[in-house]
């Protein structure tokens, strides 16, 4: 290599940058070659002279507490911070779109339904019912059931957290998670329940059946916090 | 010549404190704000050539970084990092188009007569007034020589002379080669050279 070809690597030399065997190279031909010596010598001085000269801010007097009040603005409008726990949950909510819903929100009235049951008097272990307690639910179709009260214009909005009526009747016969899990959701929704007394809007709405003393018993046990606070409930008016 | 060493990012205190940051010590981001504001600040007065907007972009970097701390993962120098984010905010200031490069605050102030004139510094060497002159001329032929490299060129330089960075800290923040980065700090190390002959030929600088 000529000297004229080797001036990046003697700038890359000045800098530090050169692998030690390399460094060990150039360094050996400096010693023999005067020209390429005298390149070094004014890229060195090149580095001084601009590291020492040239023009450098400080930031204004200002300029830290006007960043510390732009931070807290901006802390006001970012979300909090996420737990590893809520941020899995956000995210498998955002990525269930439409239909998708449907057999997420059975399977979160499951589990307060399941619970709602452990709270109760009769317990997991399958109990004697005690008087104040509602009977078991029948599971056929309730064609003979006292028609559902007229359905509230706030169960008319919150159409989507109706939950599927043969679901939750089943749910009542079960004690165990496992047994929950194992429920097949009907792949066509029912519509012979207490039809005359549901809006038709609700009916159009394939899968969300109102079952309107369970939407108030989820109301009621919104989180598991609550859930577990709550008495046992011998008046449940959920069963009619 | 001294070798520049190479730390692993674990072994970087600034990595240690984002992490500590990460898990939430406040106190952390406020020593990692305080101990790269000047680099930061610097850093886009060099590349946008304008005071107050460099302190706007820096601003803006330190409220990234805050607003990415989970993002953070530990796979270089925090430092590497940190001008990742602020070349970035630089070249988005500059893209804008709203952008006009006041050059006048970083470009070498000339007399009425064309003549360039050095930047009030401060005086060390009152004795020596040549010299001290001479540094005022350097000062402001650098701003000038500086102003006029391309962007990728200057950047090299000012990553690798002024804030520290080894040529492969300055290739991560460009997103170019190392070797690409070998030769964009030797073509502004030249121009330097060339624009300063007179200077240093001149005075014993």
């Amino acid at each position: 290599m000529i000297c004229e070809d080797m001036q990046e690597e003697l700038v890359a030399y000045c800098d530090g940058e050169l692998p030690e065997e390399d460094g060990a190279q150039i360094a050996a031909h400096l010693s023999t070659c005067s020209a390429c010596s005298r390149d070094v010598a004014q890229y060195t001085r090149v580095n001084t002279l601009l590291m020492e000269q040239v023009e450098r801010i400080s930031p204004s007097p200002d300029f830290a507490a006007t960043f510390w009040q732009r931070l807290e603005q901006e802390k006001r409008t970012l979300p909090a911070q996420e737990s590893r726990l809520s941020r899995w949950w956000r995210e498998w909510r955002e990525s269930l779109t439409g239909w998708q819903m449907m057999p997420a929100l059975a399977g979160a009235a499951s589990i307060l339904v399941f619970f709602g049951y452990i709270v109760s008097d009769r317990g997991p272990t399958g109990g004697q019912p005690t008087g104040n307690n509602p009977p078991p639910v029948n599971t056929s179709p309730p064609v003979k059931r006292p028609p559902t009260p007229e359905v509230p214009a706030l169960v008319r909005e919150k159409a989507g957290l109706f939950v599927n009526y043969r679901v939750i009747a089943d749910l009542e016969k079960f004690s165990r998670f496992d047994e929950i899990a194992a429920v097949q959701l009907p792949e066509e929704p029912p519509t012979s329940i207490a039809e005359n007394d549901i809006p038709r809007d609700l009916l159009e709405k394939p899968g969300f059946f109102a079952n309107y003393p369970m939407l108030q018993k989820m109301e009621e046990l919104k989180n598991l916090e609550t859930v577990l606070d709550a008495p046992p409930d011998g008046n449940d008016k959920s069963h009619g | 010549m001294e070798q520049k060493e190479q730390i692993a990012p674990h072994d970087d205190p600034d990595v240690q404190l984002m992490l500590r940051f990460q898990q939430g010590n406040q106190e952390a981001f406020r020593q990692l704000f305080q101990k790269y504001t000047p680099s930061v600040a610097n850093f886009a007065f060099h590349f946008l050539g304008n005071r107050a907007r460099a302190e706007e972009i820096t601003q803006e970097v330190f409220l990234q970084v805050y607003r990415w701390q989970q993002r953070y993962e530990p796979k270089a120098k925090f430092s590497t990092w940190l001008f990742k984010i602020a070349h970035n905010h630089c070249l988005n200031e500059v893209r804008k188009g709203e952008y006009r490069a006041t050059v006048e605050s970083i470009s070498p102030q000339e007399d009425s007569d064309g003549e360039e004139r050095g930047r009030e510094l401060p005086d060390t060497h009152p004795s020596k007034g040549e010299d001290v002159l001479a540094a005022k001329q350097a000062s402001a032929r650098i701003t000038k020589i500086l102003r006029r490299l391309p962007e990728t060129q200057r950047t090299a330089l000012t990553l690798s002379r002024l804030e520290g960075l080894s040529y492969q800290e300055v290739a991560e923040v460009l997103g170019v080669t190392e070797k690409a980065v070998k030769s964009l700090v030797f073509r502004a190390t030249q121009s330097l050279k060339d624009g300063l002959k007179d200077i240093m030929d001149s005075y014993d600088l």
